[in-house]
């Protein structure tokens, strides 16, 4: 039987690696290494920047829709349709994206390009886009309050990184880039009914009517009415028919100035698709809500008066979504 | 056996090397150099974002449920000295939430981030910079510690005006109502570019 043997390897492979081949090889093999974990390295910043911006970009969208809603919370009302009285505002001309007016003072937040002509110089080449929030109004101080009596307006970007719309345009009057809803989609079954009375010392009433989360919303039923005194006319049932939006846009012209009437039923429409909320005007504090007289259910946000501690103003709801008042949001319990 | 004659390096080839070796070396040290300073700027810069961002933090914690003795509700104000380099709680107002137990330290940017020298401008207005933070997390268009509007957005620049370097690169730290950021620009005329929101 023959044994096998390994082979005898010729003298040059058993002289090894030369110093000079080592050295080449390490320096080959260090700049494939450092090129790998370069590469690496770039990438995991690139991955860790990325989710850096997504947190930092959340945290000022979070930030942003807290300001608008704590505005909202203390306007009196809220629209994102034009205005008879105040068509000549830039604020409404160029499409706001939500409208607030809190003690006589217009806040306006609209989405605009990056480059729009009317942002302070000291905003060129902050911002990116494609569209920025911008917000115009009166400014804060410090104590979180809005200066309202200074008469001074600002314009300051509230946030960066607002998706265009499907126009591809920030300005656009159909922008959805970003909608701000108050309040649930909980419509009544049929239309809500307000009983307001009014004393006869030209106590100012302010309410609106919304339906913003709803998706079948056209975005012009939204409507706001301001009276001074009482001058409502107890004729107010005609609007009420098959279109919700009809009574809504009728309002203003409809209404005609009765001074020194005290007690006035008027309707406003429902629609089971869509939201009702009312807006008072005086913080929640100062509201009492009353069963109303008679009735023998107890008081719940459909069927009470809210009352104005200091003062004769009440109104009587019923078969309403929810209250909102500046400081507070009345649901129904059941 | 055989004998293997070696040639050594010449004197010229040394001096050439060395030389070389030389020249390199100091592109590489002065490259560095800058690299580090520029660093050490960044590092400033994020110290101040860093303040800034605990601040706000601060003022959205503290000041919604603090009252002042005059039924306002409490901000947080900072002071921003270019002359010290520092950056700490204004002491001249009862109503800043930052300069209560346990206040916000001082904080020296020198120190911090170890610049050599560091020069702090603005976009607008003199040191000292006061800024100040709402209840909400905005920054107010006017001061606790004076009643001038502020006009924003207002931009720190951060440089190193170190001869050695010549780098004329500046940092950016962009205060607005609802957002801080931070950028960088590599001559004082041209506008500054900034990181993501």
């Amino acid at each position: 039987m023959k044994t096998c043997y390994p082979t005898t390897r010729t003298a040059a492979a058993q002289q090894g690696y030369s110093l000079v081949e080592l050295l080449v090889a390490i320096s080959l093999g260090s700049v494939v290494l450092v090129s790998l974990g370069g590469v690496l390295l770039v990438s995991e910043m690139k991955v860790s920047a990325k989710i850096q911006r997504n947190l930092d970009a959340k945290d000022a969208a979070n930030r942003a829709i807290d300001l608008m809603r704590r505005e909202a919370n203390s306007s009196l009302f809220l629209t994102n349709s034009l205005s008879r009285n105040e068509s000549s505002s830039d604020c409404l001309r160029t499409s706001p994206v939500v409208y607030y007016q809190t003690n006589g003072s217009k806040i306006c937040y609209k989405t605009v390009p990056p480059n729009w002509d009317k942002l302070p110089s000291a905003y060129q080449n902050v911002y990116q886009g494609p569209c920025l929030l911008v917000r115009e109004g009166p400014p804060y101080k410090p104590d979180g309050e809005i200066d309202d009596l200074s008469g001074s307006i600002v314009r300051q970007v509230v946030l960066d990184g607002v998706a265009k719309t499907k126009s591809a345009n920030c300005t656009s009057r159909s922008n959805q880039g970003l909608v701000v809803a108050v309040g649930k989609s909980n419509a009544p079954d049929q239309k809500a009914t307000i009983k307001i009375s009014l004393d006869r010392n030209n106590l100012d009433y302010k309410f609106s009517v919304q339906k913003p989360s709803n998706s079948a919303y056209d975005g012009n039923s939204l409507h706001h009415d301001m009276r001074q005194g009482c001058t409502i006319s107890a004729n107010k049932t005609a609007g009420c028919g098959t279109s919700a939006d009809a009574v809504v846009s009728h309002l203003p012209e409809s209404y005609s100035s009765v001074k020194g009437c005290d007690d006035v039923d008027f309707d406003i429409c429902g629609s089971p698709s869509k939201e009702t909320v009312f807006y008072f005007v005086k913080p929640f504090s100062q509201y009492l809500l009353s069963d109303v007289p008679g009735s023998s259910s107890p008081c719940t946000y459909a069927k009470c008066y809210v009352q104005k501690i200091n003062g004769t103003f009440s109104v009587r709801l019923s078969n309403v979504d929810h209250l909102v008042f500046p400081d507070k949001e009345i649901r129904p319990s059941s | 056996m055989k004998l293997i004659s070696r040639q050594a390096f010449t004197l010229f080839e040394l001096m050439i090397t060395v030389a070389v070796i030389g020249i390199v070396s100091s592109m590489v040290i002065r490259s560095t150099y800058t690299f580090l300073q520029e660093q050490k700027l960044r590092q400033a810069s994020n110290e101040l974002l860093s303040y800034l961002l605990t601040a706000r933090a601060k003022a959205l914690r503290e000041a919604s449920v603090s009252e002042s003795v005059s039924g306002k509700a409490k901000a947080c104000e900072v002071k921003l000295d270019a002359s010290s380099n520092t950056i700490s709680p204004s002491s001249n107002s009862a109503a800043n939430v930052c300069n209560e137990s346990p206040p916000l330290p001082v904080l020296n940017l020198l120190a911090a981030s170890g610049v050599s020298n560091l020069k702090l401008t603005s976009s607008e207005g003199s040191s000292p910079f006061f800024i100040t933070f709402t209840r909400m997390g905005t920054v107010a268009s006017s001061n606790l510690s004076s009643s001038q509007s502020v006009t924003l957005p207002r931009i720190f620049y951060l440089s190193n005006p170190d001869s050695a370097t010549n780098s004329k690169l500046q940092r950016c730290v962009l205060v607005d109502l609802n957002s801080l950021r931070i950028g960088w620009r590599n001559s004082a005329d041209t506008p500054c570019t900034y990181n993501g929101n």
